[in-house]
């Protein structure tokens, strides 16, 4: 199920602008879900989206990194120190939201929660997925 | 496995994205796998799935990697791509130099490969050897010794006349009579039909003959039906013989006149079997020979009957060499010739390429200073070197095909070579390759030379440009270079010239000779066929024109000849000679002059005795001198020397007049009425047309070919040595033109690199004269670098091609002044080249060269 889930990372046309723009995709958007609850690294952003969403998304390297990269291109996501109290593992870069990460997510938020009050509005919950 | 793919996907992300991300995505496709080791198959489905989502990301890493302006490998080489093309003028001067250098380099080895030894185009070839001894080889010899010698395969063959008839004219056509694994062991397939079989060759079997493709399409109308046929064949060993095959189109026999060939099926150790047979031609089972070979070769022949005394001459030479003589020195010095200038061509596309990528030097140092990986800047560097390179290698093909295009144009003799001519494809992977190599080269020698430098000494060290001792060296080199090409170039011309002076003994402009050959089964006796011979000559005396008749079995100034050893009976000592059949009227025709004795004579008695003359080099040995009527030993039996004549030149032009014996062919019964008329004549008033009369006169079925004067039989004989001197005149040419590019290059970028000196020198006073001297400096290194190659390489190529030169090892004052003319003109060459930039730099501006710098 899990496997079938994360395919939905291949969404296409994901030019990243800032609020107001094109959507953004899942694979950006859990990644600055994951980070909206402070500094993280790649992997610990992975380990966040797994966990809240109950291991039922993952984000493999390839996702993961093109999405952290593709956010640090479009100044969403900056370089951050390290947290104090976090391991100190070199390899590791941590990554925290900008001013327009922040802004981004939750135009990414409204976005969705108006599409969910939509499909309450049309019942489509109560009528089990049919319409 | 799977872990490993995942490592081999992560590493084909673009560097950049390695550097920032790399160690996190192996980090974190270890941690996502913690219970792997539990679940098996859980673990490697979602290996895979790592594999696949790394995977299927890769493009939009390299999209995202672009976009931010970290370009890469190919970003570098878009960048090299553009420089390129803002400075068209060097990268022109590179593809310039390569596609000459490509371009001659494939046309003189096509040529020289057509040219000088064409090849027979038979499978591993080099496998191929003719056993070379003094004397024959029989046919129970050759069985013998193949028995003995298991590392090779032999066969036996022998040049033969027939004469074809009832297929249109009657033609006289030449073949050979072989061995029926002839062409098994040659390596030979048929075109049409089959070739010999085992059994064809047993003694009683069905004659069969083979003939060439170009026989069939000129003979036969290119008609398959032809198979079968039973053809009329007039010989000595067969009148009749089905034609079982066509020998493919592409083969080139051992003798280029052969058009038939026919199954030996004579009965091992018959007196003719014996008699008839000269050659033994072996394949080895590998293309290894070693001492041992010989060796063996001694302890086989020791086993014969009777032929002990071969055993010290017998010798293994290639079928090459046998077919092309001391041309194959001539092919290995051309194409070692053409190997230089193609050496030479690089050179200064080395230097070219080192001073643009020189510029480059400070740049490369500073990139890498700042962080830039060496392998980026060396990528850039390598596209600039290999680009203009490879425009270069791909404009020189074309060039060598267009010049071999025009070979039948101006080369003598290049309608013969004409189906030899084509590209050798080694050879132009070759030279490209080097060219392209040779870009790398430089492009890695300038990012090490910037690492190992640093910063500052790299930014330095590009104004100071290419180690100049270096420079001067490989200029030098070049020099002698084409110091060397030059001077064997213009001793080969004067070999030629040589060879075009000769006096053979005789006026061949005045002797006409045709083979005559009498196919009726009557001449198959030795009496009828000399009775014949005679009836010939005193019919053609006739013809108003003729002024004597004689003939002989091999045509005069041609390489074909008969080896014999002559010994006196009270002396131990031999001597070894090529001999001749005649008549007794061809010494009149060739007017040889009689220096002792008296020349046969018609109207001696009948004896058993085997009259001969010797030419003065052969009897000198034996000591005849005022003894003469003598008589002495031979392979041939006992000889009567009647008389000695003086050396006259009986084979071709390029070989030196050797001892020979002129043996009278009345006493030395021969079945077969087949001999070269030699007439002299008044070239003015005889026709051939009323020759070709009178012979049909004597025996309508007399097939007559090969109607030549001697003179052009004399000029054939050294066609391929002009064509060899022609070739390598060609690539002197292009030598000296590399040669004095390379010199100028080398004075161009010295007085450059010294320009703000000159500038200092000319504001202190110097003169423009002083300047040009102080410029011109180097060119006494090049110059002392180059003669001492030159004189090496010259030498070396001396020791190969001697046996192509003529009358030079008499005259050392002949051979000096073309030493002292090939010096002259080197010499000139590289000064003038020297000179021109020598004499711009005198001419500068001091300020502007001072404020350049």
């Amino acid at each position: 199920m899990r496997y079938i889930l994360t395919s939905r990372f291949d969404i296409k046309g994901d030019d990243v602008t800032g609020p107001g723009n094109k959507p953004l995709t899942s694979a950006s958007f859990f990644v600055l879900l994951g980070l909206s609850s402070g500094p993280k690294h790649g992997v610990g952003i992975a380990n966040d989206v797994a966990q809240r969403t109950d291991g039922a998304t993952e984000l493999g390297p390839g996702s993961l990194y093109t999405a952290l990269k593709r956010l640090l291109q479009a100044e969403l996501v900056e370089e951050a120190d390290a947290p104090p109290g976090a391991d100190a593992d070199p390899r590791r870069n941590y990554y925290c939201l900008t001013e327009s990460g922040h802004a981004a997510l939750a135009a990414e938020a409204t976005r969705l929660s108006q599409l969910v009050e939509i499909t309450k509005d049309l019942r489509v919950l109560d009528s089990g997925g049919r319409s | 496995m799977l872990d490993a793919l995942l490592r081999a996907v992560i590493r084909a992300y673009p560097a950049e994205f390695r550097t920032r991300f790399g160690a996190e995505m192996l980090e974190q496709t270890q941690t996502s796998r913690p219970n792997s080791h539990l679940t098996p198959s859980l673990g490697r489905r979602r290996a895979a799935w790592l594999v696949w989502d790394a995977a299927r990301h890769l493009p939009e890493a390299y999209r995202l990697t672009f976009r931010e302006g970290h370009y890469g490998l190919f970003g570098e080489a878009v960048q090299s791509l553009r420089r390129i093309l803002r400075s068209p003028a060097d990268t022109g001067a590179v593809a310039v130099l390569v596609i000459l250098a490509v371009g001659i380099v494939t046309a003189a080895l096509a040529y020289g490969q057509a040219v000088l030894r064409p090849g027979l185009g038979l499978p591993d070839e080099s496998q191929l050897v003719i056993l070379e001894s003094e004397g024959q080889w029989s046919r129970a010899d050759v069985e013998m010794l193949d028995r003995g010698l298991p590392e090779v395969e032999l066969v036996y063959f022998n040049g033969w006349g027939h004469s074809l008839v009832g297929v249109g004219d009657a033609i006289q056509l030449r073949g050979a009579l072989t061995s029926s694994n002839y062409f098994e062991v040659l390596g030979v397939r048929p075109g049409i039909g089959r070739l010999f079989l085992p059994a064809d060759g047993l003694p009683g079997a069905e004659p069969v003959v083979v003939i060439s493709h170009e026989l069939w399409l000129t003979h036969f109308g290119a008609d398959t039906a032809a198979i079968g046929r039973i053809l009329d064949f007039r010989s000595t060993f067969h009148t009749s013989a089905r034609l079982v095959g066509v020998l493919p189109r592409h083969h080139q026999p051992l003798e280029p006149d052969w058009k038939v060939w026919t199954a030996d099926r004579s009965e091992a150790g018959s007196d003719w079997a014996d008699r008839r047979f000269r050659n033994a031609l072996g394949r080895r089972r590998s293309d290894r020979a070693d001492r041992g070979d010989l060796a063996q070769l001694t302890n086989a022949i020791a086993t014969l009957p009777e032929r002990r005394e071969r055993g010290a001459s017998a010798r293994w030479v290639s079928l090459r060499h046998w077919r092309f003589g001391d041309l194959e020195q001539g092919a290995e010095l051309f194409a070692l010739a053409a190997l230089a200038v193609l050496g030479m061509a690089m050179a200064n596309v080395v230097m070219i390429q080192n001073a643009r990528q020189l510029t480059r030097l400070g740049d490369a140092a500073t990139r890498i200073a700042l962080g830039a990986s060496a392998r980026r800047v060396a990528v850039g560097i390598a596209v600039d070197s290999c680009l203009p390179v490879l425009l270069g290698a791909v404009g020189g093909i074309g060039l060598g095909h267009f010049l071999i295009s025009l070979a039948p144009h101006w080369l003598p003799g290049a309608e013969q070579i004409r189906t030899h001519l084509e590209v050798d494809w080694r050879v132009t992977a070759g030279a490209a390759g080097l060219a392209v190599v040779s870009g790398l080269l430089v492009a890695l020698a300038v990012v090490r030379r910037s690492v190992r430098l640093g910063l500052g000494r790299s930014i330095a060290s590009a104004r100071g440009g290419l180690s100049r001792r270096w420079a001067t060296t490989l200029v030098g080199v070049q020099v002698g270079a084409t110091l060397a090409i030059t001077f064997l170039s213009s001793l080969l011309f004067a070999s030629i010239a040589n060879l075009s002076r000769v006096d053979p003994g005789f006026d061949p402009g005045a002797v006409l000779s045709m083979y005559v050959y009498a196919s009726g089964d009557e001449y198959a006796e030795p009496e009828t066929a000399t009775a014949l011979c005679s009836a010939i000559e005193a019919a053609v005396e006739t013809i108003p024109g003729v002024l004597s008749v004689g003939s002989s079995h091999t045509l005069p100034l041609t390489r074909e000849r008969w080896s014999l050893r002559v010994w006196r009976a009270d002396r131990p000592d031999t001597a070894s000679a090529n001999y001749r059949m005649v008549s007794l009227g061809f010494f009149e025709s060739l007017e040889l002059a009689l220096i002792d004795g008296r020349l046969p004579d018609a109207a001696e008695p009948p004896s058993d005795e085997i009259r001969v003359v010797l030419n003065r080099r052969l009897a000198a040995p034996l000591g005849l001198e005022g003894r003469l009527p003598a008589l002495v030993e031979s392979d041939l039996g006992t000889l009567r020397v009647v008389g000695v004549v003086e050396n006259s030149l009986q084979h071709d032009l390029a070989s030196v007049r050797g001892p020979e014996a002129l043996v009278l062919a009345e006493d030395l019964p021969w079945p077969v009425a087949a001999r070269y008329l030699t007439i002299s004549a008044d070239r003015s008033q005889l026709a051939t047309s009323e020759v070709r009369q009178v012979l049909t006169a004597v025996d309508a079925d007399l097939a007559v070919s090969r109607i030549v004067w001697l003179d052009d039989v004399a000029s054939a004989s050294i066609s391929q040595v002009t064509q060899l001197s022609l070739l390598l005149f060609g690539l002197a040419l292009a030598a000296l033109l590399l040669g004095a590019l390379g010199v100028w290059g080398s004075a161009a970028q010295a007085a450059r690199a010294r320009r703000r000196e000159f500038g200092l020198r000319c504001a202190l006073g110097a003169t423009s004269a002083q300047l040009a001297t102080h410029a011109m400096a180097p060119i006494g290194r090049i110059l002392a670098v180059g003669c001492t190659v030159g004189g090496v390489l010259g030498l070396l190529g001396l020791s190969l091609i001697s046996a192509q030169f003529y009358g030079l090892s008499d005259s050392r004052s002949l051979t000096a002044s073309i030493v002292g003319a090939a010096l002259l003109m080197t010499i000139t060459v590289a000064v003038v080249a020297a000179w021109v930039p020598a004499r711009s730099a005198s001419r500068l501006d001091p300020m502007t060269s001072l404020r350049a710098d």
